[in-house]
């Protein structure tokens, strides 16, 4: 049974590496928002900005690692499985896993530290196809488009007193956009287009954060990032020539900031809520501002129970639980100027090993985007977030 | 059951589920008609019309030297006559010719097929060979010593005929003191209803033959075998045909050499245009085809070298070239790679060049409608092609 269950386990993994039919909203602009928080904050609603957890490395305020004694690596995987439908009764089904990152992180000094990790931001991944014709010519049109941009991210944080904490984050952003353009009409006698776009995008910015504790158990956080022109070079492949052309141009990836408010009820757990500002309104492609991109406002709202750090309790109450719920506009707007909502439920455990020196963290999402009356297309969403988050006395903080 | 075989039933139940239900790029997404697909790209289809300067002319430098056949005739009703020369040089050295005969072998008839086949056979007054001499630079000084006509009924059974020749000329072809004089002969037609196409040099079979006799005795059954067969050292035809010109009509010609040109005005297509499909439509007018409309004319299309030329020497892209099989009032020919070339600018849109494919080896016309035509008749470019989407363009 044990072998039947990892090579299924096996084969799923190798089978949804790269087998995703993704949703069409991907299309648009530089794909789909695809910075996720950690595990943990997945498992809280997305709520993260004004989360100090000692055991997990925050992914969106730089100034949040204050808490940490020790050295701690944090690896995560995505998996998400989507159901669309469409007004026109259509409906399918999608597949996506993933790594989705590590974060890395060195106390120095026991009021600073430095860490490191890896983010995906954006992906996209869609293929359109239209069936058309010009008079008795019948032809089929698609465009199939893949990538995204990633950041990989350098920050420190310097701690007062264990009640104000300030960090800052220098990111390189980069990534591939590819896309591929064909025109493939019913007469073999006709030449076949097949546009290749391949754009490749890289600039710096930086995010910065702030923690402020008024008392032990309120935490106050703000995180800000600038919107940063990333510089590009896209290389045209036709199928006409076996030339390329290249031209340069930019994107001008938007800025973003939030604030959020967590509080600590004794025996009970943690609670916080998150509002978080994505400017997508200053969207610029080669300088152009796309007429569907508008700014996201995502309000989050989590829960994490209380638990033992006693290793005589029972394995049970050493478990974290978590509870959350996330509402954000989609950044691009339907044909009719509507807003495509998106909803989503979460549920999350962390898992203690060894005192919890290191921590499974498992993430369940089931949210809604778009609305099929309104919107004219609707997806269901199911998102699983693994992390294993490890800790090492390789540094430790001096006090 | 077995529990466990219960439990692997499931889990590749599971596992089938998802591989059937998650079909990488599915056609027509959901979701696809939820865009405005005018912003993915734009396909488009034109047509062109000439420029009004399309013209037709001939080419100076026409070769029917190396046409594997001869031309001997006329037709009035198209304005044709094709005369030839033929040369026999280097002759056996034989001491006494006692009578000699030129054999010709029938290819087909143009006008008609059958008929009185009548010519005059004169001396060719001057050197000349299959490279230097055309319809450009023939004259009538050519023409020298009138030598004898003949007259041959000709039916498209018959496949050969000889027509016999002087002994004295053809011994003066021997002589040595004589031979430098030998130029060959001209033949011009005597008749005005047809033309006959005779095997030339060139032609791998059934060449033309000078036959030569000496005084031999006849063999046991009677048979007088000729004591040489010399083939031609040179030989051409020489097509004459007169076309009035009109704006309406743009000639092209086999053997004459009548070529024509036109231009298409592409610039109206995006130079990141992909063309799916380009094609030049001709008609041409089924009454003015010579021989006749009902064999195939191919018509071979050149793209225009460079700008710089003044006709009649035109210079011609060989490397690219498309064909129209002209056998109907209205004909096609793909010129997708051309305009692709023109569009994205790999190479300069100076015009096209229409010939006759066999413009060096046989006779034959068709009459083009022009650019001046009427819109139906006139010749016409159509373009399929599309146009990526402007976001992955930096315009």
């Amino acid at each position: 049974m044990k072998k039947t269950v990892l090579f299924f386990l096996i084969s799923l993994f190798i089978y949804s590496q790269n087998h995703y039919c993704g949703s069409i909203l991907s299309s648009r602009g530089l794909g789909m928002n695809f910075e996720h928080p950690n595990t943990r904050a997945m498992g809280m609603g997305e709520f993260a900005i004004a989360d100090v957890d000692p055991y997990t490395i925050s992914r969106i305020n730089p100034a949040s690692q204050l808490f940490h004694q020790i050295s701690r690596i944090s690896i995560y995987y995505f998996t998400m499985y989507n159901h669309y439908q469409d007004q026109f009764n259509g409906s399918a089904n999608s597949q996506y896993s993933n790594f989705d990152g590590f974060s890395f992180f060195i106390p120095l000094h026991s009021n600073f530290g430095i860490a490191s990790g890896l983010t995906p931001l954006t992906r996209m991944d869609y293929k359109i196809s239209f069936d058309k014709s010009i008079g008795s010519y019948g032809y089929t049109k698609s465009i199939k488009g893949n990538g995204g941009l990633n950041s990989f991210d350098l920050s420190c944080h310097w701690t007062f007193k264990n009640f104000l904490s300030f960090g800052i984050t220098g990111r390189y952003i980069f990534g591939n956009i590819n896309t591929t353009w064909r025109i493939n009409y019913d007469d073999n006698s006709f030449i076949q287009t097949k546009n290749f776009f391949s754009t490749k995008n890289h600039g710096f910015n930086y995010k910065a954060g702030v923690i402020l504790k008024p008392f032990s158990s309120m935490t106050i956080g703000a995180v800000y990032s600038p919107k940063v022109t990333l510089d590009n070079k896209t290389t045209i492949s036709y199928v006409f020539t076996d030339s390329t052309k290249e031209y340069n141009g930019s994107i001008q990836y938007p800025g973003s900031y939030g604030f959020g408010i967590s509080y600590q009820i004794k025996k009970v757990g943690l609670i916080g809520i998150d509002y978080l500002i994505y400017n997508w309104n200053s969207l610029l492609i080669n300088d152009h501002n796309p007429s569907y991109a508008h700014n996201t406002n995502k309000i989050s709202i989590g829960f994490e129970s209380a638990y033992s750090i006693q290793p005589t309790a029972s394995y049970l109450k050493q478990i974290r639980y978590r509870l959350g719920y996330y509402h954000k506009p989609y950044l691009s707007l339907d044909p009719d100027g509507n807003e495509i909502y998106e909803s989503c439920i979460t549920f999350g455990l962390g898992l203690p090993i060894k005192r919890r020196i290191a921590e499974i963290n498992i993430a369940f999402n089931y949210g809604k985007r778009g609305d099929l009356n309104k919107n004219g297309l609707s997806e269901n969403i199911y998102r699983v977030s693994l992390s294993l988050s490890i800790g090492e006395k390789w540094f430790q903080r001096r006090f | 059951m077995n529990k466990n075989l219960l439990s692997k039933l499931i889990l590749m139940t599971i596992f089938t589920v998802i591989l059937i239900t998650c079909a990488k790029y599915k056609k027509n997404p959901v979701g696809s008609e939820y865009f405005n697909e005018n912003e993915m790209g734009d396909e488009k289809s034109c047509i062109i019309y000439p420029a009004p300067s399309d013209t037709f002319f001939k080419n100076k430098n026409i070769k029917t030297g190396i046409s594997p056949f001869l031309s001997i005739g006329a037709v009035q009703k198209h304005n044709i006559t094709a005369k030839s020369l033929i040369e026999f040089q280097f002759l056996p050295d034989t001491t006494q010719i006692d009578s000699a005969a030129l054999t010709l072998y029938i290819h087909k008839f143009y006008g008609q097929n059958s008929g009185l086949f009548s010519c005059s056979i004169y001396k060719v007054t001057k050197d000349w060979d299959d490279d230097s001499l055309s319809a450009i630079t023939y004259d009538q000084s050519y023409q020298g010593e009138y030598v004898k006509e003949f007259e041959v009924s000709l039916n498209d059974t018959i496949k050969s005929f000889s027509v016999s020749l002087p002994s004295a000329l053809v011994q003066s072809w021997v002589d040595s003191t004589t031979a430098e004089s030998n130029y060959g002969l001209l033949f011009i037609p005597n008749n005005t209803q047809f033309i006959t196409e005779f095997y030339s040099s060139e032609a791998d079979s059934n060449q033309p033959a000078l036959e030569i006799y000496t005084a031999t005795e006849p063999d046991t059954a009677g048979n007088v075998y000729p004591t040489n067969i010399v083939p031609p050292t040179n030989d051409i035809f020489i097509p004459e045909a007169e076309f009035e010109p009109t704006s309406d009509y743009l000639f092209i010609s086999n053997g004459v050499s009548l070529r024509a040109l036109m231009n298409f005005d592409v610039s109206q297509i995006p130079e990141q245009a992909t063309i799916n499909k380009a094609f030049l439509t001709v008609h041409s007018d089924t009454l003015a085809a010579f021989p006749d409309c009902q064999e195939t004319f191919t018509v071979s299309i050149f793209e225009i070298a460079n700008q710089n030329w003044t006709l009649p020497e035109v210079q011609i892209d060989s490397v690219t070239y498309s064909r129209i099989p002209i056998n109907s009032d209205s004909s096609s020919a793909d010129l997708t790679l051309s305009v692709q070339n023109w569009i994205s600018k790999m190479k300069e849109n100076n015009g096209l060049l229409l010939m006759g494919r066999n413009e060096y080896t046989n006779l034959s016309y068709r009459k083009l409608y022009s650019s001046t035509a009427d819109t139906s008749k006139k010749p016409s470019l159509k373009i399929f092609y599309s146009i990526p989407p402007e976001e992955n363009l930096n315009n």
